[in-house]
């Protein structure tokens, strides 16, 4: 491993400060989770590490219509918190089924989200949740919604001087429902093979399907929305047909690569079942 | 947390052997106390790496240090331009091994023969910097050719790794009896190939080395070994210094599972620390150990079985192919285990085996915990599922019908079976399994399905006859009667400090916490052992121990008939007093202090060497219970019951350990564990536990142990060997046990997730 100068700055000023004096010798670190991989490998070579941890990013809090959470909020912290698990049991789910115990003590959300893994798991959840992430640069900040947050594996909109601060996820309208599904190669810690997020708004009166958003994670460069298996959703009854001509659109649409952990067309297949899958889920709870 | 389910019945005349006695040194590693060699660090102590090949077979024209040996820092760098050039195999401990070992590797050579190679070695005062300088050593390879698979290697045409034609290290063929007639007197023949991966041994702890040389010319080696003896010897050779210069010892260690029996970097460590003069620390990376120690052989093997209507065995053919990898080590030995064992378990009147073991420009394969035979049990234990599935027989009774029996004579080995629990491992497993009842569920669809089977299994109990070998200790009673053992005898986590405590403490009748087992290991310190491969250490080990704790014994005894005024033979020790039978006493300590300190003085010490003169095989029976998500390929091991032959359980704790680290180890073969290497580089693709997947914890399903004590006439106290046959038959046991559960046979491991979703989308196309 290469040595490194370290930093650990405590508010965000000072972190762009940083940014702007070591521009593109330096990496943002929350729970290092990542980045430190990546440094052991020489896969990164910074001259400059910036950990975030100090800033004071890390809170969930209750606002208006939703939830924000702080980007160095630990995976652990989410999983475990009351709040998550009674407005967002499904980002709590997510975590709880990321990596080991250890490691969500000190991965965090922001983390997964910037380092933009196309197997990243909370990233499908959030989009369909409709998340938004609040991004800083020293001249002000915007915010964009996440699913446009990310462009290829590991590249994200970010520009070298922008953090982002915070994740803010509306509630769910009140029959609407969230699940996030993944495929490992055994039943312990694993990277998804390919993980499927659903949210659907069910009428539970009449059956029908009146919202649905899938996201899809590890089939794609970036994580992507299953647009044409949600629009025949839509407006129709769940019944098993739909949910299964559901899964076949979702894997008729993706184009997954192979690589070590799984052979594309072994991808494809998962697609289709964990779509399935979730949909009957999401029908289950809901009726 | 289980309740131990410890079905053996202790023996009532023992005070501590078949005791649940917890492993002595428990406390000090699970509070991170006991030091490993990672752990220390000695004054001046310098950091080495070692450059390796990115090429899986190239030649070196030309490696220049001069930048690296110019930075400051750096106090050392080797390679073969500077170190001497002496051929040898890593596996060699006997001079027989000259004949039967190709010395085909040197420190350093002008070629490399697989990605992971060493190409040259750095020591400097901090790890950053050597890691630099590696960096910084120019070597201009010519790439050559290279080979990954055993078939393309035998080709004529195929790239030369060594000297040796068609890349055949050793061809080991055996005849019993003549399988053309056995064929032709067949109702049925059955045929298949079936395959195994290149597995890895994922010791929790790194190899690891420090290597300090001193004024006086003595060369002291710590490491990571599971041999020191064999460590030594060759460090001997190689560096041709006399064996009262080199000691090697070893600290705690963090499991071998036979990654750790080689000569390893010990060698670059001790070069490097001559040429500095400061002691050296050499620890590898994860992605080291991967590619750069050793790895189990992948086997393809050929398998044609003849058989009459009733399931009785008449012929068996084995063609094995075995990929060793870039360099012989143990190849040649584990081709002639691969076929010995497999001849030895079942009776059968005619018998063919070939087995050839091969070079590949892939990592060394030599020893992995079954050293050859999980990878032929796999197939064979498979083979026997398909015919007994063909001749409706049960898989259990078609398995009772052809094992061999106590008194059978081995055919290879020529050895007679003292002790054979099978059929017991059988029964109690299938009633533990509840068998029968689940054998008759009937597959009725749905997306979860379930399904139960059944392997069976041996292996060995040390080396014996193929080797000569050897175990030995010293035991000296102190002035109060407490005991200290001196033995090469090493423990890798296992336990057998322990055992050999509860050994001695039955013979010289203290109890366990007035023993101690001296680690560490010291090959200065402690008479020689073999080392702790084979499954032979409670067998050898134990033995020896318990001759070496005899004779203590009656020097107190002879003592105390004079003190006592009685004959030695109505003496007795327990509770560390020595009782004339029924009537008065004395206690040990009066006894050895008196020894130690009276009038004519004598240090208590007994000797113990044990070479055995045959081999004590362990069976061992496995059975899983799976079930099958057909829409996913998720499979998960709901049920495990590992009924084990062991001749008696020291301490069942102990063994119950094993046998449930065997089968963790066993799925983790079954499902996912393997390196995959790119066909068209020759690179490795998942050099770490990411993408390596050994068995987590929430894999593991509840284990049910069995331990059969068949009462072994050579052993101590009845003792064989436990630690390999542990993982030995979880493959094929899970294997067909996928196999009731969806009609599917899979002949290739690993059965991935992947493997399973893929056939059953096969199956359903042909439907």
């Amino acid at each position: 491993m290469k040595n490194f100068c370290y930093f650990a700055p405590q508010d965000l000023t000072k972190v762009h400060n940083l940014l702007t004096k070591y521009s593109g010798k330096s990496s943002l670190m929350a729970g290092g989770t990542d980045l430190m991989v990546l440094i052991k490998s020489k896969q990164a070579i910074p001259q400059y590490v910036i950990d975030l941890k100090r800033v004071g990013l890390s809170y969930i809090k209750p606002m208006e219509k939703g939830l924000v959470i702080g980007a160095t909020t630990t995976l652990h912290e989410i999983e475990s918190s009351p709040l998550i698990r009674e407005r967002c049991p499904v980002l709590a789910a997510t975590c709880s089924e990321m990596a080991s115990y250890s490691i969500r003590n000190l991965g965090t959300v922001g983390g997964n989200l910037c380092n933009a893994s196309p197997s990243a798991d909370t990233a499908p959840p959030l989009i369909v949740l409709g998340a938004k992430v609040r991004i800083c640069d020293p001249k002000g900040e915007r915010i964009i919604p996440l699913e446009d947050f990310f462009t290829g594996p590991r590249k994200t909109v970010l520009r070298p001087s922008e953090v982002l601060t915070e994740i803010e996820i509306p509630n769910l309208p009140s029959m609407g429902k969230a699940v996030y599904l993944k495929s490992k190669r055994n039943d312990g810690m694993d990277l998804a093979l390919v993980g499927v997020a659903a949210c659907l708004v069910v009428d539970s009166s009449r059956k029908v399907c009146q919202e649905a958003k899938i996201a899809l994670g590890a089939v794609a460069p970036t994580p992507v929305r299953a647009l044409t298996a949600e629009s025949i959703l839509r407006g129709k009854v769940l019944s098993d047909n739909l949910i299964e001509e559901a899964g076949i659109k979702a894997k008729e649409t993706v184009r997954p690569i192979s690589d070590v952990r799984s052979s594309a067309e072994n991808r494809m297949a998962l697609v289709e079942v964990l779509v399935r899958d979730a949909l009957r889920q999401i029908r289950t709870a809901a009726l | 947390m289980k309740e131990l389910d410890l079905t053996f019945e202790s023996h009532p005349i023992y005070s501590v052997i078949g005791q649940s006695i917890p492993k002595l040194d428990a406390m000090a590693k699970v509070t991170g106390q006991a030091k490993y060699t990672a752990d220390l660090k000695l004054p001046g102590m310098l950091y080495a790496k070692v450059l390796r090949s990115p090429f899986p077979h190239a030649r070196i024209v030309n490696i220049d240090t001069s930048v690296a040996e110019r930075m400051i820092g750096i106090k050392a760098v080797i390679c073969h331009k500077n170190v001497p050039r002496v051929a040898y195999n890593s596996y060699y401990r006997e001079p027989i091994d000259e004949e039967r070992l190709p010395a085909d590797e040197y420190i350093f050579d002008e070629k490399v023969r697989y990605v992971g190679d060493k190409v040259a070695a750095v020591a400097a005062t901090s790890l950053d910097i050597a890691e630099e300088a590696l960096e910084r050593i120019k070597v201009e390879y010519e790439i050559l050719p290279f080979v990954l698979d055993p078939f393309e290697a035998m080709k004529p045409e195929a790239p030369r790794i060594h000297e040796v034609e068609n890349n055949v290290v050793r061809e080991v063929e055996w005849h019993v009896g003549d399988v053309e007639e056995g064929f032709a007197d067949a109702d049925y023949i059955f045929e298949n190939r079936y395959t195994t991966q290149m597995q890895q041994h994922v010791p929790l702890e790194p190899h690891a080395y420090i290597a300090e040389y001193d004024i006086n010319g003595k060369l002291h080696i710590i490491s990571t070994t599971q041999g020191t003896f064999n460590v030594r010897v060759l460090l001997g050779k190689i560096l041709n210094m006399p064996l009262n210069k080199i000691r090697v010892t070893r600290p705690h260690i963090g499991g071998g599972f036979g990654g750790k029996n080689d000569l390893f970097d010990e060698i670059l460590c001790a070069l490097l620390a001559m040429k500095a003069k400061r002691p050296v620390r050499l620890v590898n990376t994860r992605e080291e150990e991967f590619s750069s120690t050793r790895v189990r052989h992948s086997h393809t093997i050929d398998l044609k079985y003849g058989v009459k209507k009733d399931g009785t065995l008449l012929a068996r053919e084995m063609k094995a192919i075995l990929n060793t990898g870039a360099y012989a080590a143990a190849g040649g030995k584990v081709t002639l285990t691969t076929g010995h064992r497999w001849i030895m378990l079942y009776r059968t009147p005619n018998v063919h085996y070939v087995g050839k073991c091969v070079y590949c420009n892939v990592p060394i394969a030599a020893a992995m915990r079954g050293f050859g035979t999980p990878q032929q049990t796999f197939a064979t234990e498979s083979m026997i599922d398909e015919i007994a599935e063909k001749l409706h027989i049960d898989p259990v009774e078609i398995r009772l019908k052809n094992h061999r029996r106590l008194g059978d004579f081995d055919p290879i080995s020529k050895i007679t079976l003292g002790s054979v629990g099978i059929p017991e491992c059988l029964n109690k497993g299938a009633g533990a399994m509840n068998w029968a009842e689940k054998r008759k569920v009937k597959k009725t669809g749905g997306r979860y399905l379930k399904g139960v089977g059944v392997a069976l299994g041996t292996h060995n109990t040390g080396v014996k006859p193929f080797v000569n070998e050897l175990s030995s200790a010293f035991v000296k009673v102190n002035e109060d009667g407490s005991v200290n053992v001196l033995t090469g005898v090493i423990d890798l986590g296992q336990g057998i400090d322990t055992v050999l405590a509860q050994i001695v403490a039955e013979v010289l009748g203290v109890s366990v916490e007035d023993v101690t087992v001296v680690n560490p290991g010291d090959t200065d310190t402690t008479p020689y052992d073999m080392g702790t491969h084979s499954s032979r250490q409670t067998y050898l080990g134990g033995m020896a121990v318990k001759m070496a704790a005899e004779e203590a014994k009656s020097q107190l005894l002879n003592e105390a008939a004079k003190r006592l005024e009685a004959r030695v033979e109505d003496l007795e020790i327990r509770h560390r007093e020595i009782f004339v039978k029924g009537s008065r006493s004395i206690s040990l300590a009066d006894v050895a202090v008196g020894l130690i300190h009276g009038q004519i003085t004598h240090q208590v010490m007994g000797r113990g060497s044990f070479s055995p003169v045959t081999n004590a095989p362990p069976f061992e029976v496995h059975f899983a219970e799976v079930e099958v998500d057909t829409e996913t390929g998720a499979v998960r091991v709901t049920k495990f019951v590992a009924a084990h032959d062991l001749g008696k359980a020291i301490n069942p704790l102990i063994c119950e350990g094993q046998v449930q680290g065997g089968v963790h180890m066993g799925i983790g073969y079954t499902f996912w564990e393997g390196i995959q290497i790119d066909a068209k580089t020759g690179q490795y693709l998942n050099l770490n536990l990411t993408d390596y997947k050994v068995t987590s914890p929430v894999d593991m399903p509840p284990v049910d142990v069995i331990l059969v004590e068949s009462d072994e006439p050579t052993g101590p106290y009845g003792a064989k060997g436990l630690g390999e046959p542990a993982m030995v038959p979880t493959a094929p046991a899970i294997a067909n046990a996928i196999y009731d559960a969806i009609g599917i046979r899979f002949r290739q491991l690993p059965i991935t997730r992947e493997r399973i979703l893929e056939a059953i989308r096969r199956q359903k196309m042909k439907q």
